[in-house]
C-alpha cells in the first residue's frame, strides 16, 4: 500500500471523526485530500477506503438521509465507537493489563497483547505496581493455528484443517466451533464436526495443516450455556468404567488421583480404581511394571498379561 | 501473493493511527524507543511521521495538519486532538489480555484475593468487548501452578539454588532435592527446567508441572557442586523398531513417523536422558515399539517381573 493511500485513509478518518454531523460523498471528494480522477474512481477508492477502515475494526456510520431533502447517504465516525473505553482504569489496573499482556511473549497471541500494550499505555496512566505480584506468568502455545481458531470462534466461522487420527492416518475435518480450553499445557478444540454431525474435541498439536476459515460469520448457534472447560473435563476424564489393582505400597502416585481404597495387605493396596479411556488406562498400568497388577475385570487382567508375554518374547 | 501485501498495508495504517496517541502521551520519545514499542525499524518509523506530517483535517493547512517534529531523533506532536484517544480494543486484543488475566488470577488468588478480584473486575470490563459469552468458551484456567514457575524462572538468571519437592514418573516417588535451574524449555507446549540436580550429581530435566514446591535456597553452591555442574551432560542414545503406527508412538517417544501409506515396520535412533524412562516408555506403549539390546534385556525383565504378579 502507497504512502498516498495511507495518508487518504487517515485524512478520512481525521474528518470522519472530527464532523458532527454526516458528510456527503461529494463533501468527502471535494474536501479530503486524495481523491482524485473520474468520479467512478473517486468512487471506486472510496469504497475500498470504507472496506479498509472496517477490516481495522473501525465502524462508519451511514445515515443523515433526509428524503424531503437530499437523497445523498452521509458518513461518519462515532468517536465513542471509535477510541478505547474501560472506563476509569486505575494505576494497578494498568498495572496488571500489562502483566497480562507480558504474559503472551514470544507465544501465539503476543503480537495482539503488544499492540493492546500500546493502546494502554497510550492512555497516560501511570502504572502502579506496588500492590501487585510482578512476575507475569507465561502463556506456552505456539502454535500458528491458535490465533485463526480464536477468530474463528469470536466471529461463528465454520473451519476445514487436516487432523491426525489414532492411527496416524490423516483425515480433513470440517468443525463449526465452539470452544477452546487447555488442559495439563495442551490446548484442545472443542466443536461441532459437520461430517460426523457430533461434538468432537481436538487437541490443537494434532491439526497437522493450517486452519482455514470458511462461509460466513455467525454461520452457526453454540448451545446455550456452554462452558469449554466443562465439556472438556467430560470428555477427557469422565469415567466409563472401575477396574479393581494392587498397587504396591508407595508406588503408582499417578493412579491414584481418583482411586478408593479398599483392603490393605501387606506389600500392595487393592483400590478401586474410575478410567475414562480404557487404551490409555492400559498404557498407564504398563508404565507402572511390576508395581500395579489388575485383578478385574477379567478382560484388562487377560489384556495385561498378553501384552506383557509379547514384550517379553520381542525383547528376550 | 497480492493479498498478504494487503494486509500489510493495513498493518501499516494500523500503525499509524496508533502511534499518533502514543507520541501524544509521550512526547519527547526517542525515535529509537518508539521503534521497539511498535516493533519496527528506524527507518520505517521515520516513513511513518513522514506519512502522518501530512495527515490532518480537511483545508490541510498548516493551521490544520497534525505538528509533528523529530529532526532531533526525539518526537514530538502537537494539533492532534481528533486522533488523541487510542483505538478501541480489537478482539484479538481483548481476549489476548482476557486470557492472560486468567492466568495472573490463578497465579494470585490463593494469596491475594483482593487483587483476584480487581483481576475479575476488568475481565468483566473486557468481556464487553468480545461479547460476554466469550469467557465460558475459552479458557486457560487452573493451569499449571504460576508462582512455581516464577521462582525457578526468576533462579535461572542468576544461578540461584533451589528446593524443590518433585513428582517422579519415572522412578514414581516424591522426593526432595536442592536443584539449580539452567534453562526453561518448552517441549510440545509442555514445559521443562532443566537443571543441575545435587542429590544425583548431574543434569535433569523436570517437568514444571511435576514439581509440587519450590523454595529459594539461602546458602550458595559448594565448590564441589561447581565442579559436578560443569561435566558433560550424559546422553544415551536407543535404535528403536516401530512396528506399529499409532499417534501415542509418535507423542510419548516424541519422534516423527511420517504419516500416510507407509507400510513395514520403521526404524529410529532416540537420545534420552533417562533409562528408566526409556524403558518404561516402550512398555506403556504395549508392543508398538520394540527397542534394541542392551536396552531391550530391561525391557524383557521388567515385563517378566510384571507377569510374576499374575502367576501367583
Amino acid at each position: 500500500m502507497s504512502s498516498r493511500k495511507n495518508e487518504r485513509l487517515i485524512n478520512l478518518t481525521i474528518a470522519l471523526l472530527a464532523t458532527k454531523r454526516y458528510l456527503t460523498k461529494s463533501e468527502i471528494f471535494r474536501t479530503i485530500d486524495g481523491y482524485e480522477g473520474s468520479s467512478e474512481s473517486k468512487e471506486r477508492m472510496f469504497e475500498r477506503d470504507k472496506d479498509d477502515l472496517r477490516k481495522l475494526g473501525i465502524d462508519i456510520e451511514v445515515g443523515g438521509i433526509d428524503p424531503l431533502f437530499d437523497d445523498e447517504a452521509g458518513y461518519r465516525i462515532s468517536p465513542s465507537s471509535y477510541a478505547l473505553n474501560l472506563g476509569q482504569l486505575t494505576g494497578s489496573e494498568i498495572a496488571l493489563l500489562s502483566l497480562a499482556a507480558e504474559s503472551w511473549r514470544g507465544a501465539a497471541m503476543s503480537d495482539a497483547a503488544q499492540s493492546a500494550l500500546n493502546k494502554l499505555n497510550s492512555l497516560g496512566i501511570q502504572s502502579d505496581f506496588q500492590s501487585i505480584p510482578t512476575l507475569a506468568p507465561k502463556m506456552l502455545v505456539n502454535s500458528s493455528n491458535f490465533l485463526p481458531i480464536v477468530r474463528a470462534l469470536t466471529e461463528l466461522k465454520a473451519i476445514t484443517f487436516d487432523y491426525i487420527s489414532k492411527d496416524l492416518s490423516m483425515e480433513n475435518r470440517q468443525v463449526q466451533p465452539y470452544g477452546m480450553s487447555s488442559s495439563h499445557g495442551h490446548w484442545y478444540l472443542i466443536g461441532h464436526d459437520t461430517k460426523r454431525d457430533a461434538l468432537r474435541v481436538f487437541r490443537l498439536d494434532r491439526i497437522s495443516s493450517s486452519v482455514e476459515l470458511t462461509g460466513k460469520s455467525g454461520a452457526y448457534a453454540v448451545p446455550g450455556g456452554f462452558n469449554a472447560e466443562k465439556v472438556l473435563s467430560e470428555r477427557l476424564f469422565e469415567p466409563q468404567a472401575t477396574a479393581r489393582v494392587k498397587i504396591r505400597q508407595g508406588k503408582g502416585h499417578t493412579l491414584m488421583a481418583n482411586a478408593q481404597r479398599i483392603s490393605d495387605g501387606d506389600d500392595f493396596t487393592v483400590y478401586e480404581i474410575p478410567y475414562g479411556n480404557r487404551q490409555k488406562f492400559i498404557d498407564s498400568l504398563l508404565w507402572h511394571g511390576d508395581d500395579v497388577i489388575v485383578e478385574s475385570p477379567e478382560d484388562l487382567r487377560a489384556e495385561i498379561i498378553s501384552i506383557l508375554e509379547l514384550l517379553v518374547k520381542t525383547h528376550a | 501473493m497480492p493479498r498478504e501485501r494487503a494486509a500489510s498495508g493495513l498493518e501499516r495504517t494500523a500503525r499509524l493511527l496508533d502511534l499518533v496517541p502514543y507520541i501524544s502521551s509521550h512526547q519527547g520519545i526517542s525515535v529509537k524507543e518508539l521503534g521497539e514499542v511498535f516493533h519496527t525499524t528506524e527507518n520505517h518509523l521515520v516513513e511513518d511521521l513522514t506519512t502522518l506530517w501530512m495527515c490532518g483535517l480537511p483545508g490541510y493547512t498548516p493551521l490544520e495538519l497534525m505538528e509533528i517534529s523529530f529532526e532531533s531523533g526525539y518526537v514530538t506532536i502537537q494539533n492532534a486532538q481528533t486522533l488523541q484517544r487510542p483505538r478501541a480494543l480489537s478482539k484479538d486484543e481483548a481476549l489476548s489480555l482476557i486470557l492472560g488475566l486468567n492466568a495472573l488470577h490463578d497465579q494470585v488468588s490463593s494469596e491475594n484475593p483482593t487483587v483476584a478480584l480487581e483481576i475479575n473486575a476488568l475481565i468483566n470490563k473486557l468481556s464487553d468487548v468480545v461479547g460476554a459469552s466469550i469467557t465460558s468458551r475459552i479458557s486457560n484456567t487452573n493451569e499449571v501452578s504460576a508462582s512455581i514457575r516464577s521462582t525457578l524462572i526468576a533462579a535461572i538468571s542468576i544461578r540461584q539454588r533451589v528446593e524443590i519437592t518433585y513428582h517422579s514418573i519415572a522412578r514414581d516417588s516424591v522426593t526432595t532435592r536442592t536443584i539449580v535451574p539452567l534453562d526453561s524449555q518448552i517441549n510440545n507446549e509442555v514445559e521443562y527446567i532443566f537443571a543441575f540436580c545435587e542429590l544425583s550429581h548431574s543434569h535433569r530435566t523436570f517437568r514444571l508441572d511435576r514439581i509440587l514446591s519450590a523454595r529459594k535456597s539461602q546458602t550458595p553452591m559448594t565448590e564441589k557442586s561447581l565442579n559436578e555442574m560443569s561435566d558433560e551432560v550424559g546422553k544415551l542414545t536407543a535404535s528403536i523398531s516401530i512396528s506399529s503406527r499409532h499417534r501415542d508412538v509418535n507423542e510419548i517417544l516424541n519422534i516423527q513417523i511420517p504419516s500416510g501409506d507407509v507400510s513395514g515396520s520403521f526404524h529410529v535412533a532416540i537420545e534420552v536422558f533417562s533409562q528408566d524412562w526409556l524403558t518404561r516408555a516402550v512398555m506403556s506403549l504395549g508392543g508398538a515399539a520394540t527397542v534394541s539390546q542392551p536396552l531391550a534385556a530391561s525391557v524383557a525383565q521388567r515385563a517378566s517381573k510384571a507377569l510374576l504378579g499374575y502367576k501367583i
